[in-house]
Parts: C-alpha cells; structure tokens; sequence
C-alpha cells in the first residue's frame, strides 16, 4: 500500500542526505543521521503540518539530530574534509572545463564556510527554503539568518574571486584568516 | 529624489525575492542608473546560482538502498494517523439536542432576543430600555454587511466584533454567527439574520468575564450548537460564496 508520507520522504532522501553531508561532512555519519531523521520522522508524523513544507520540517529534525549527535560524542572531532571526498561521476561531455572550475571552486568556497553561515547557504541558495522557513529550521530570528547569509556570500565571492565587492553598506565583512 | 542607500541585506533580499514591494520598485528605479548597485546585487544573484550549482551533483549520489528499505519498514509500522477533524465546522456539533439539556456553565446567561444597543454597551446603559432585536448600531451593521469570517473590526466604542462564520438558516435567510468582545471584557456570541431589510438578532449568549484571551469560553458554544441544531442552520459558506452573497445583500 502506498503512503504518501513515506514516498515524499524517500524523494526528500538526496536532499536530506546533501544537508546531512555539509553538516557531518562525512558520508557515514551523514547516512546516520539521515536515518535517524526518517525514524524521529515517522515517530512525530502526527505534528506534521502538510501545510508546511515537508523537507523544512524534515531538515529542522537533522539539524537537531546532528546537534545531538555532536553534544554526545563530538563527532566532529573525525570530520574528513568533505572537498576530498569522491561526488558522483557526473557525465556531461557539454560542461566546458570553465564552468566545472568554478563550481568546484565554489564548492571548496562553500566548505571552507563557518558552520552557521554554511547552513544558510544550504538552506536558501541550494535548497530553496525562505527566509522565514531557514529560520525555524535553524531556531534563530530571521535577521541572524539574513547577516549570516549575507556574510557567507560575500566571503564566497570573495574566495572565487567574482566581481570584488565594494564598501558601501554598512554589512560588516569579517575578513578570514 | 536622492538615490536611496540599500544595504547588502537588501540586495541580498532582491536577488532571493523576499524585498518587500514597496523596497524592491524603489530599487529597480535605483538599478537604472546606479551602475556600482548593479554588480553590487550581481554579487547576490552569481553567489545564489552558484551554490545551487556547485551542490547539485550530490543529488545524484545513489542514496544507500538501506535507509530506502527504513523509511518503507517505518511506514508499515506507523501508518498515517485519523486526518482530524476540522475545528469550527458546524456540521461536526451536535445538533437536536433540546437546550434545557445543555450544562450550562453557571457565568453565561442566554439572552435571545437582546438589541445590538446591549451587546455593545452592557446591560443597564441603554436608554431606550430593551431594545429587541434589530441592530440599529451603523458600525456593527456595517461590520455584519461586510466583513468576512475570521476577520475582525473594532466599533468607536472599544468593542471588537469578530465575524466567525456565514450560513443560511433553514429559511434560506443569511445568518452571521459572530462574536463582540465589550471593552468591559464581557465576550458575547451571537447571530444575527437578515430579514431583507435589517439584520435580527437571533440568539446572544454572554461569556462574562471569560478569561484573558477575550474569547468565548467553549461551553458557551454547546448552547450555540443547540441553537444551529434546533433551527437546522446550513453549514458555514465557503469565503467565496459568504463575499457574493453579502454582496448581494447591499
């Protein structure tokens, strides 16, 4: 029998899995925690509201999964480095070489972010989650969110190199060390 | 006009589509010619596409088949619950239950045929004595004729009128169930019918002094439910059909 609950869950399990991959940045402890997502998932069904989306909801479950995850056993002490390892073979003879340069780039860019201001770009830029949805995900007020985002994306451009940024707004830019 | 100074995070808002209006028309005014804002939001824009570019791969890395194979094991061992009920629907009370069988709540006191004068000012001030039954107050008239359920109005006095629902009574007539919270803190619920002249009230029942939030205490409800019951009330309208039909009636 088919349960739609479950199917939109296991079509959500790719996205879960790249949100679980830039938390963990470790392919295991990312299955992990997707697992454990599905589980606490399932078991707060009922308090799903379908007029919500799902995978903001699901996600808001990972994070504190991961931040559980963290208090118990300080897995991010074993972090690899998720840059190094292997994606998918992506065969797409069309791609030139530019635009694979920069995206790899702009992924090493994306794991060199803090932690706080990968997860917005996570949640906003890749999965396209509203400000107001990151922000209930993450339990912080929305202007965090934004401060954050906008950090994360400026310190981006800046690590790539695209269009170099300006001083004139009053967003302060936290130079990297 | 000056050019207006955005912040980054307004920028920022523009290129992820949550500026507000009024901000987003005053910017695409100052993008005409402010070459330097320009790459400026160019910045936001480049970094969003490219984020979502550069991970996109990892959507197609093969999800272990395991944690597919879990989610269908916790399907079949936590099936999806009852869909619950709706909340306000009338069909849902209990209807023929005779009135003089209800528990009423000691602090309400059923008052069918009070004026409008009573349910805005409090028993006492009228100067006209009882009035029966026609709404003669313009704003709460006006509140009736137009404002759509689940809304609520504020009358010169302090009290507030909520319209809670729109149906028609076993006469075809339209009826409006809605609530006045007194300034004094007295909830009363009420209907009201249009006659095709003015509105009438059927039934008011005081929630005195409820509690903070200034609703209607729920036992208050099952001598309303009573009400719908005994009279064969039609359930609520849709938002639609309550808009065309209070139309109809101006």
């Amino acid at each position: 029998m088919q349960d739609p609950f479950a199917d939109d869950i296991i079509a959500l399990l790719p996205n879960l899995r790249r949100f679980a991959i830039s938390l963990a940045r470790s392919r295991d402890t990312a299955d992990d925690l997707v697992q454990i997502t599905v589980e606490r998932a399932f078991a707060a069904r009922a308090s799903f509201d379908p007029a919500t989306r799902l995978d903001a909801w699901l996600f808001r479950i990972l994070r504190n999964a991961w931040i559980d995850m963290v208090r118990r056993s300080k897995t991010r002490g074993t972090e690899i480095d998720v840059a190094d390892a292997p994606d998918a073979p992506v065969v797409d003879g069309e791609k030139t070489v530019e635009t694979s340069l920069m995206l790899q780039s702009a992924k090493a860019a994306i794991n060199r972010l803090p932690p706080d201001q990968r997860d917005v770009i996570l949640l906003i830029c890749v999965e396209e989650l509203t400000y107001k949805e990151a922000a209930t995900v993450l339990e912080v007020p929305i202007g965090t969110v934004m401060s954050r985002l906008a950090r994360a994306r400026i310190a981006i451009a800046k690590d790539i190199g695209i269009n170099p940024p300006m001083a004139r707004s009053p967003t302060t830019e936290g130079d990297k060390t | 006009m000056n050019a207006a100074r955005f912040t980054d995070e307004e920028l920022m808002a523009y290129a992820d589509g949550e500026l507000s209006e009024e901000r987003a028309t005053e910017l695409d005014l100052a993008l005409a010619d402010d070459e330097a804002l320009a790459d400026r939001l160019s910045l936001f824009i480049e970094t969003r596409a490219l984020a979502s570019d550069a991970l996109r791969p990892m959507l197609d890395e093969a999800v272990p088949e395991h944690l597919v194979k879990h989610v269908r094991d916790l399907a079949a061992a936590n099936p999806a619950p009852e869909p619950a009920s709706p909340v306000i629907a009338f069909p849902q009370r209990h209807s023929g239950v005779p009135i003089w069988q209800l528990s009423l709540a000691a602090s309400i006191a059923l008052a069918i045929g009070l004026g409008a004068g009573e349910l805005l000012r409090g028993p006492g001030t009228t100067g006209a004595g009882m009035e029966i039954a026609a709404v003669s107050d313009p704003a709460l008239t006006a509140a009736l004729a137009s404002l759509p359920a689940g809304e609520s109005s504020t009358l010169a006095d302090g009290a507030r009128v909520e319209a809670i629902a729109t149906f028609r009574a076993a006469d075809g007539s339209i009826c409006r169930e809605f609530e006045v919270d007194q300034s004094s803190g007295t909830t009363f619920v009420s209907i009201a019918c249009h006659d095709g002249r003015d509105w009438q009230i059927r039934i008011a029942i005081a929630a005195s002094g409820s509690d903070d939030t200034g609703y209607a205490p729920a036992s208050s409800l099952e001598a309303l439910d009573a009400y719908l019951g005994a009279t064969e009330a039609g359930p609520p309208l849709s938002v639609e059909d309550e808009a065309a039909v209070l139309a109809d009636l101006r």
